[in-house]
């Protein structure tokens, strides 16, 4: 009995995601993210998030979830969660790391921003492009010119692929 | 244990970041990431890497050669900006740098320095290096300051000076968020050139007298020299003044001492028969340091 008062007496606040799915969860669990916590100190319960799909508000709960119970004996498990969390694809490291950045949710944040510049690191220019969907603006030229002026940075083999 | 996340970032939610999206992800996926997070990313890469990535973009290009960028690099790594240390080889050999990466150094039997591609051959001096950037004196007081990362260089205007002992230091103003570079000569004249500001500027009615110590020490953007009478010379890199020391003392026995930085405290060394005795200064440098 005493369980379910406990539960009853948990704040809950409603998330709906920009395509209008709705989700509930512990205030203590969306109050990691600094975006919620300014709502919920302004008094709202019910928070639209116009900025964050379903499949990323999905992933970035169980984040949530996850990290509002760390404690001294679940680091290791917080890691492999984390590991796995930032095992997918670039375009969902995007979503992702786009709606970490609007809900302010600041060591998400880093972990997927430290994610991304790790993959990249090794990437050649135009694989970089690629993965950020960036079309190149420059002329051959222009381009010739730049690689020209940091030619040492160009030392050696880039890794081409996309993943 | 701490839980990282409730830390957050200080940035408070307005109105207007909250109600007008962005745009619109899920059919864009990743095509325009704002610029703020492509820095977020591109800041935690070293500078090679980032010269690489110049190439991917004309905006990348604009985004990583920022002011604002370059200075957000440089804080995100400060930490590692120290772990090198330099010297050179003056002798029957082109003078060249060699770098030793500091981790080695403290670590490993075995160091690999290896050198820089420095822009000058013959005969030059390390004035000082301040994050990253290293200043080389040569020829009849001319100067340049070096990024030996990115592999520029810039020349510093001439100094009209005549000759005599010359002495000069090479500094960060952490206020202005400049460069600046201090020449003293014979102990009488006081100049300092700006990176920003790309000109000398004379010290008005400098009293020290001549220094003794070649390079100076860097703590909270004042250059100290130890002067021939035995005290500390200070020069203020954010407001271009002088300022003048006593040296703390000790009692009988003076066999000289020199300056360092212990933590972020101005620290002197003197030399006893048998031993050294460390001394920092810190009410001083609290007077002087921004709150």
């Amino acid at each position: 009995m005493a369980s379910t008062t406990e539960t009853k007496q948990k704040k809950m606040l409603i998330l709906k995601s920009a395509d209008n799915d709705e989700f509930e969860i512990e205030e203590s669990v969306g109050v990691q993210s600094e975006t919620i916590k300014n709502l919920v100190e302004d008094g709202f319960t019910f928070v639209p998030l116009p900025n964050v799909y379903t499949k990323a508000l999905i992933k970035i709960i169980d984040y949530l979830k996850k990290h509002a119970n760390k404690t001294d004996s679940n680091d290791e498990e917080i890691k492999t969660f984390d590991k796995d969390f930032v095992n997918t694809t670039f375009d969902d490291l995007f979503e992702l790391v786009s709606a970490a950045n609007y809900l302010h949710i600041s060591c998400l944040m880093n972990m997927l921003c430290q994610t991304i510049a790790d993959r990249i690191k090794d990437k050649s220019p135009e694989a970089v492009r690629k993965i950020f969907h960036i079309n190149c603006d420059y002329t051959p030229e222009e381009e010739a010119k730049i690689r020209k002026a940091n030619a040492q940075a160009f030392e050696g083999q880039f890794d081409e692929s996309l993943d | 244990m701490e839980n990282e996340c409730s830390k957050g970032r200080n940035r408070k939610y307005t109105q207007m970041d909250y109600e007008q999206p962005k745009r619109k992800l899920a059919h864009a996926q990743s095509s325009s990431l704002p610029s703020e997070i492509i820095t977020e990313i591109l800041i935690r890469l070293p500078i090679k890497i980032l010269l690489r990535f110049q190439s991917v973009s004309k905006f990348w290009f604009a985004l990583i050669s920022s002011p604002q960028f370059v200075k957000a690099h440089l804080v995100k790594n400060k930490d590692y900006t120290h772990q090198r240390i330099m010297r050179t080889c003056i002798g029957h050999q082109m003078n060249s740098i060699k770098v030793y990466p500091m981790q080695s150094l403290n670590y490993e039997s075995v160091t690999n320095p290896y050198d820089l591609d420095c822009p000058l051959k013959n005969h030059f001096m390390i004035v000082g290096s301040v994050n990253g950037l290293i200043c080389l004196a040569f020829g009849a007081h001319r100067f340049l300051i070096w990024n030996p990362s990115i592999r520029k260089f810039k020349k510093v205007a001439s100094l009209e000076i005549a000759s005599g002992s010359h002495i000069a230091g090479f500094g960060y103003d952490e206020l202005y968020d400049d460069y600046k570079l201090v020449s003293i000569f014979c102990g009488v004249k006081v100049e300092i050139y700006s990176l920003k500001r790309n000109s000398w500027r004379k010290i008005d009615d400098f009293q020290v007298g001549e220094v003794k110590s070649r390079l100076p020490t860097l703590v909270n953007s004042k250059l100290h020299w130890v002067t021939r009478c035995g005290d500390i010379l200070s020069i203020d890199l954010t407001d271009e003044k002088w300022g003048r020391l006593e040296q703390p003392f000790y009692g009988e026995g003076d066999d000289g001492f020199d300056l360092g930085v212990l933590k972020t405290d101005l620290s002197m060394f003197r030399y006893y028969e048998r031993m050294t005795c460390g001394h920092t200064n810190q009410g001083y440098n609290n007077e002087g340091s921004k709150h």
